[in-house]
C-alpha cells in the first residue's frame, strides 16, 4: 500500500522550475532510495511527500495517518537548549500527551539507539554520530508509518556512517515502516533500499528504476556480493545517462 | 602578567599624573592630583554611593519599562511581516534622535515636578531600540529546519513560541539587553542632567554641583563612581548570560 505518493507533481519558483513532473510511491514496510546530483529537487521530493509543501501543478496523496510521519535531516537539528531526552520527547509532548509518558517513552527510544547513559546531555555535549542517534530517536519515538531520511549520513565520517546505517536497518526491521531515503550517496543507497530511483539534474524527474532483488540479510557479504555490485553498476551507468542527457 | 597590564597602565598614568601636578603647582580647580581626588571620594563616598544607587534604579527601571514595551512589539513585528514593516520606521527614529534632544520635551510631559519620571523614561527611549532588535532578530532566527519539523508536528502556534521561538530568541535578546543595559546607564544621566532640579539626586546632579562650586576633585570622584556603576551593570549582565549559556546550550 502506498503510505504517499506524488502523481506527475512539479514545483516551480516563479518562472524557475525545480521539479519536473515526478510520480513515486512510497510503500509501506520498504525502502525506497531516491538519488541524484545536488540540487536535482530530492529535497522537494521529500517536502512533497511529508506534506510540508504543495505542488505547482499535479497530486499529492497521502493515506498515512497524521503524526505517523517523520522526518530526519542532514543535520541532526536538535533544540540546543534542551537535552537529549527533551528533543527525543519533543514531537510526543507537541502531540498532546502528558509529560510524564512522553519522558518514558523518550528514554526508551534512547536505549533502543544504544544511548541510554547520555539522555541528560545537550547537543553539544555530543559527538555528530551521537547527535544523529538522537535526531533517528526523536524520528522514530512516534512510531512512524513513513520515514523520510533526507541524506541523514552525509555528514558523518565513514565508519561511524557505517555503523549508524547498520543500526537503522535493525531499527527499521522492528517495525518496517515505510521509507523514503534521499541520499547521493550511491552505496548507500543500494545497500539500504529495495529500489532505487535515479532523478536526473534540476529540474530533476525520475529518469530510471533500478530494482535490489535481495530478501536475504543486507550485511558486509551482501555488499561484497553480486547483486550489491549489479544495482551499483546499474544505478552509476542511469546516473551517467542522465547527465549525459542533459 | 598581561591580565596585569591594563592596572600597571593605570598606576603609572596616575603616578605620572600625581607628580606633574605637584611638580607644575597645577591650581586644584583646573586639575586636581589623584591623591585629592582619592581623599574627595572617600569624603564623599557615601553621599556619591547613594547618588549611584539612584542612578542605577532609574537606569534599571526605564530598562524595565523599554523590555515590557520592546518584547511585545517584538512579538508582533516577528508574527507579521506588515507589523515588522510598519513598526521599523519608529524603532529606527527613536534610535537616531539624540536622547539629549527629546529630553526637555519629555520633562514636561513627566511633569516639571516629577523629573524622576521623565529621567526613567528617558532611559527607557535609549535602552529600546537595541532591546527590540535584538528580540526581534532572536524571535525570527530559529533553526528553519526545526520550523519544518514543528510544522510536521503540528505544533500549535503557542507551543511553537513557547517551545522554539522563545528559546531561539534568547542568546539575542540577551546581546540586546547587554547594550541596551550601558544605555539605560548612559540615557539615566544624560536626562539627569537636562531634568537637573533640586529634586535629582542621581550622579549627574553631583557632577553639576561640584562643577558650579569648582569642587574639581569631587567632579572627578563622581565620574569614577559613575564609571564604576556602568562597568557593574555590564559585568552584571555578562555574568547573567554567562550563566544562562550552558541552558541555552551553547558551548562554554
Amino acid at each position: 500500500m502506498a503510505l504517499a505518493a506524488l502523481r506527475d507533481a512539479t514545483v516551480a519558483y516563479g518562472a524557475v522550475p525545480a521539479l519536473d513532473p515526478t510520480s513515486l510511491a512510497v510503500e509501506d514496510g520498504r525502502i525506497t532510495a531516491l538519488v541524484g546530483p545536488s540540487g536535482c529537487g530530492k529535497s522537494t521530493v521529500l517536502r512533497l511527500l511529508a506534506g510540508l509543501q504543495t505542488p505547482t501543478t499535479g497530486t499529492v496523496t497521502r493515506t498515512v495517518e497524521p503524526g505517523r510521519t517523520s522526518l530526519v535531516f542532514q543535520s541532526a537539528t536538535l533544540a540546543p537548549w534542551l537535552s537529549a531526552r527533551a528533543n527525543v520527547a519533543l514531537p510526543i509532548e507537541l502531540a498532546g500527551q502528558p509529560a510524564a509518558q512522553a519522558r518514558a517513552a523518550a528514554e526508551a527510544e534512547l536505549a533502543r539507539v544504544g544511548l541510554s547513559q547520555a539522555t541528560a546531555l545537550k547537543p553539544h555535549q555530543l559527538s555528530g554520530g551521537m547527535a544523529m542517534r538522537v535526531a533517528l530517536a526523536r524520528a522514530l519515538v512516534t512510531r512512524p508509518r513513513l520515514l523520510l531520511l533526507d541524506e541523514p549520513f552525509a555528514a558523518l565520517d565513514a565508519l561511524t556512517r557505517r555503523s549508524l546505517i547498520d543500526d537503522v536497518l535493525a531499527l527499521w526491521s522492528e517495525t518496517r515502516p515505510g521509507v523514503l531515503l534521499v541520499t547521493h550517496d550511491i552505496d548507500e543507497a543500494v545497500y539500504l533500499a529495495d529500489r532505487v530511483l535515479v532523478m536526473s539534474p534540476q529540474p530533476g524527474r525520475i529518469v530510471a528504476e533500478v530494482s535490489v532483488p535481495e530478501d536475504g540479510l543486507r550485511d558486509e557479504d551482501f555488499r561484497a556480493g553480486r547483486v550489491f555490485r549489479q544495482a551499483v553498476q546499474a544505478v552509476t551507468a542511469a546516473i551517467r545517462q542522465a547527465e549525459g542527457a542533459t | 602578567m598581561r591580565r596585569l597590564a591594563p592596572l600597571i597602565l593605570a598606576v603609572a598614568l596616575l603616578g605620572v599624573w600625581e607628580v606633574a601636578c605637584r611638580a607644575l603647582t597645577l591650581p586644584a580647580y583646573l586639575l586636581p592630583p589623584p591623591s585629592a581626588i582619592a581623599d574627595a571620594l572617600i569624603q564623599r563616598g557615601p553621599l556619591l554611593a547613594l547618588s549611584a544607587g539612584h542612578t542605577l534604579i532609574m537606569a534599571l527601571g526605564g530598562l524595565m519599562m523599554a523590555a515590557l514595551v520592546a518584547a511585545p512589539l517584538a512579538m508582533l513585528a516577528a508574527s507579521s511581516r506588515w507589523a515588522a514593516e510598519a513598526l521599523r520606521p519608529f524603532a529606527v527614529t527613536i534610535q537616531v534622535t539624540p536622547v539629549v534632544a527629546i529630553a526637555p520635551l519629555i520633562v514636561i510631559w513627566a511633569g516639571l515636578d516629577h523629573s524622576q519620571r521623565a529621567v526613567m523614561i528617558l532611559a527607557a527611549v535609549v535602552a529600546f531600540f537595541p532591546l527590540f532588535s535584538g528580540f526581534l532578530t532572536g524571535l525570527t532566527s530559529a533553526d528553519p529546519e526545526l520550523e519544518r519539523l514543528f510544522d510536521l508536528y503540528g505544533a500549535r502556534p503557542l507551543d511553537r513560541l513557547l517551545r522554539l521561538r522563545l528559546p531561539s530568541a534568547a542568546p539575542f535578546a540577551l546581546e540586546g539587553l547587554s547594550v541596551a543595559a550601558g544605555q539605560a546607564v548612559i540615557g539615566a544621566v544624560v536626562a539627569e542632567f537636562v531634568a537637573g532640579s533640586g529634586q535629582s539626586q542621581g550622579l549627574a546632579w553631583r557632577i553639576l554641583e561640584a562643577g558650579h562650586r569648582l569642587r574639581t576633585a569631587e567632579m572627578f570622584a563622581a565620574l569614577f563612581v559613575l564609571a564604576a556603576l556602568g562597568l557593574a551593570v555590564h559585568a552584571g549582565i555578562e555574568a547573567v548570560r554567562r550563566r544562562t549559556k550552558h541552558a541555552l546550550g551553547a558551548p562554554r
